[in-house]
């Protein structure tokens, strides 16, 4: 069979998708919708904590696998991968999501599904990204485009929380260095990020020691210094510029409103383009637990576990120009932000990288879950943006800007 | 001796014809068989305000099984007239939808699940009838093509029942067993007296089943609750236990439904088993039964009497209608 390439023209040196392409684009990604919603309530409905996502990687792959010349396997750290050969043996194109969800195994999360919208809790939990990838190669096959070089869909396993994109990061240690990393999130369609923010993920329990002296001080357990030290955390004078910020996240302890709480845990994230930065409000914490430490006699402990530093893209990079191009042809507006997910670890592994979005959401959001509401249409789009960005041309030569910090 | 005999005969059958879906996982083999038989598969899913279900399983059962695999031919919605967006979603993701109303008008509609499956059989073209219930969260296509399976590769079997756990989702978190109250309390007490093979059904009222036409046409319909007990006593008289098989579909989870609500389930299907069992030489000389099921609720210091009559029509086979005769060009032998 011809294959026809993507309809491009060239602006101004950067390549632009022609509305020709867009609407038969369009038109094929509608046709698909069926195909991809299946994947998306198969896929959402089985539960994948980080560490314990083989089983929906092992569905992802199993309907991949009946796609003509996909050829799909499970690498050794865990991750699903699925390669659609390109026109050339040249370096591949990485389209990466993560398989983990924030459910946990025992919970039975609920796809719901009506004409425009999609509704399960944390949108599915990654599962519209993923259906998108495992609907990519359809796609790609009724519009007969191809890329240059072969392109690798990713179902990047352990990667939240404390596993700190170990899937991907291990994948691209061990592969060949790829023309392009896209990292791929559900919400929200028009998101591109080619700024990656470092960051220190914390976790700071306050605890009651065993040999405590409960008739001292009022025996105020571990909540009032615990609420000392997120006082004086927040009161780390930040700059400006460079861009920094302290997110205070999660807090838990205590067993019961009748009993003093003897162990009280913080969550934190501290986010900034800054490794000079990063380093001095680590530091700064790390002393302000001390001192909480040694004023009240109790256990401070920091654990810092997750570490990433700074990187970017340039703006002029082919890869974003593309990207912004892509929106702009499907008429959506492009949100430019720094982004703390999986980019950091795409740009450290030294490809060009950058993070885009599938679709719009909306959340009811309680204390015990978040419920999330996908806009079908939207994610239509998404995956046409997708179709896009998996086979759109990135020269000319010579266009640099990738920098890390 | 006799019960020996009859449980070593149930051993027998419950070994040969009870499946686990996964044995049906390979549904490309499915489709060859069913392309070199030459036969037509339907999937009639009957509803009554289900919005909150039906999108999942028409995207599901289409995706899977006509446009991934093409083991079913048709998927059609047979409605009773709900008032939710029921209808309006399962044509949106391309199932055929049907009025029960506007099916052999000329016979009148009665509502209730009942009629919705017997009217399915004139609306529906396949060979094999596939009837799944619309309020199943976990919808999967095994719960099609595992009933389906053995009616492919099983000539003899006629008639294949699903069976599952059912979890409970009456109180927050699911407990893992439980399902199936009015079956233990009722149906298999009364099998187990009246009718000791059809034990060997493990859930015999689940609302997932397949059928081949020509059985599916020359059954009664009853309109209300005793639909599922009526076909296997009418089945079993008519074809015996050999023509059942079951197959294990796994979880299950759906919702549950009060014990008020379970009670007049259960008149209805004790009507129904009396009737029927009375209609096939099981029993004589059965006195008038009361149809009206006597339930209490509390109202401050009083107590309030709630009275619920129950449906007692039935549908002739459907092979005695003249236009099912016209339609299909069948006729009773």
């Amino acid at each position: 069979m011809m294959q026809a390439k993507a309809a491009v023209t060239v602006v101004g040196g950067c390549v632009r998708m022609d509305s020709a392409w867009i609407a038969r684009a369009s038109a094929e990604a509608d046709a698909l919708r069926g195909e991809l919603l299946a994947h998306l309530a198969l896929l959402g409905e089985v539960p994948a904590p980080s560490g314990a996502e083989q089983d929906r990687i092992s569905l992802w792959l199993e309907r991949l696998a009946e796609q003509p010349d996909v050829q799909c396997h499970q690498d050794e750290f865990g991750n699903g991968v699925a390669i659609r050969p390109g026109e050339t043996d040249g370096p591949a194109r990485v389209l990466v999501t993560h398989a983990d969800g924030v459910l946990p195994e025992d919970e039975e999360p609920e796809i719901s599904i009506r004409p425009d919208s999609v509704t399960g809790p944390f949108a599915g939990d990654n599962s519209p990204a993923l259906a998108a990838l495992a609907t990519l190669p359809s796609l790609l096959d009724r519009l007969g485009t191809r890329g240059r070089g072969p392109l690798v869909l990713l179902a990047a396993a352990r990667m939240l929380d404390r596993y700190n994109f170990e899937g991907l990061v291990r994948h691209l240690e061990t592969s060949p260095r790829p023309e392009a990393v896209i990292a791929v999130e559900t919400v929200e369609l028009g998101r591109l990020n080619y700024t990656a923010l470092g960051l220190r993920r914390c976790r700071v329990t306050v605890e009651v020691p065993e040999s405590y002296d409960w008739m001292r001080f009022g025996a105020s357990g571990a909540m009032l210094p615990m609420t000392e030290l997120i006082q004086r955390i927040g009161g780390i004078a930040l700059p400006r510029t460079p861009l920094a910020s302290i997110v205070l996240g999660t807090i838990r302890g205590g067993v019961s409103a009748r009993q003093i709480a003897r162990e009280v845990r913080l969550g934190l994230e501290v986010r900034s383009e800054s490794s000079e930065l990063l380093k001095s409000v680590e530091a700064q914490i790390e002393f302000l637990c001390a001192d909480i430490a040694a004023l009240h006699g109790l256990s401070v402990n920091l654990d810092v576990y997750a570490r990433r530093e700074p990187g970017r893209l340039d703006i002029a990079h082919p890869l974003v120009r593309g990207a912004m191009d892509a929106l702009d042809g499907l008429g959506i507006k492009p949100m430019l932000y720094p982004s703390t997910g999986m980019l950091s670890a795409a740009l450290a592994g030294g490809a060009p990288a950058i993070t885009v979005g599938l679709a719009r959401s909306h959340r009811v959001r309680g204390l015990e879950e978040i419920e999330e509401s996908l806009e079908i249409p939207s994610l239509r789009l998404g995956l046409v943006q997708l179709a896009w960005l998996a086979a759109m041309p990135l020269d000319p030569p010579g266009a640099e800007g990738h920098g890390h910090d | 001796m006799i019960e020996t005999d009859t449980r070593a005969a149930m051993d027998r059958w419950l070994a040969d014809h009870t499946y686990h879906f996964s044995r049906f996982n390979n549904l490309a083999e499915l489709v060859r068989e069913k392309e070199r038989q030459g036969v037509r598969i339907s999937l009639c899913i009957p509803t009554l305000n289900e919005e909150k279900t039906i999108g999942k399983e028409v995207v599901i059962f289409r995706s899977e099984l006509m446009q991934r695999h093409r083991l079913v031919d048709e998927i059609a919605v047979i409605d009773s007239g709900s008032t939710d967006r029921t209808c309006e979603i399962a044509a949106e993701f391309g199932a055929q939808v049907h009025a029960s109303a506007d099916i052999l008008p000329g016979m009148g509609d009665c509502k209730g699940k009942g009629e919705n499956l017997w009217k399915a059989i004139y609306q529906l073209t396949g060979d094999i009838i596939v009837y799944v219930d619309a309020d199943i969260r976990n919808i999967h296509a095994r719960f099609a093509y595992g009933l389906i399976g053995p009616l492919l590769l099983r000539p003899e079997v006629q008639y294949v029942k699903a069976f599952y756990d059912r979890p409970l989702t009456i109180s927050p978190g699911v407990r893992t067993s439980g399902g199936g109250r009015v079956t233990e309390i009722l149906v298999r007490p009364l099998f187990s007296m009246f009718y000791p093979e059809l034990t060997a059904m493990i859930q015999p009222l689940s609302g997932e089943y397949a059928v081949r036409r020509h059985v599916l046409e020359r059954i009664p319909f009853p309109i209300g609750y005793g639909v599922e007990t009526a076909h296997l006593m009418d089945v079993y008289a008519g074809w015996g236990l050999d023509a059942f098989a079951q197959t294990d579909l796994g979880r299950r989870v759906h919702r549950n439904q009060s014990t008020q609500a379970l009670g007049r389930m259960s008149f209805g299907i004790l009507h129904t088993f009396f009737h029927r069992a009375r209609a096939l030489g099981a029993l004589r000389d059965l006195p008038e039964l009361g149809t009206v099921l006597r339930q209490f609720q509390a109202r401050e210091e009083t107590y309030e009497q709630v009275l619920h009559e129950t449906r007692l029509e039935e549908r002739p086979p459907m092979i005695t209608v003249p236009a099912y005769q016209a339609r299909f060009g069948r006729r009773p032998a």
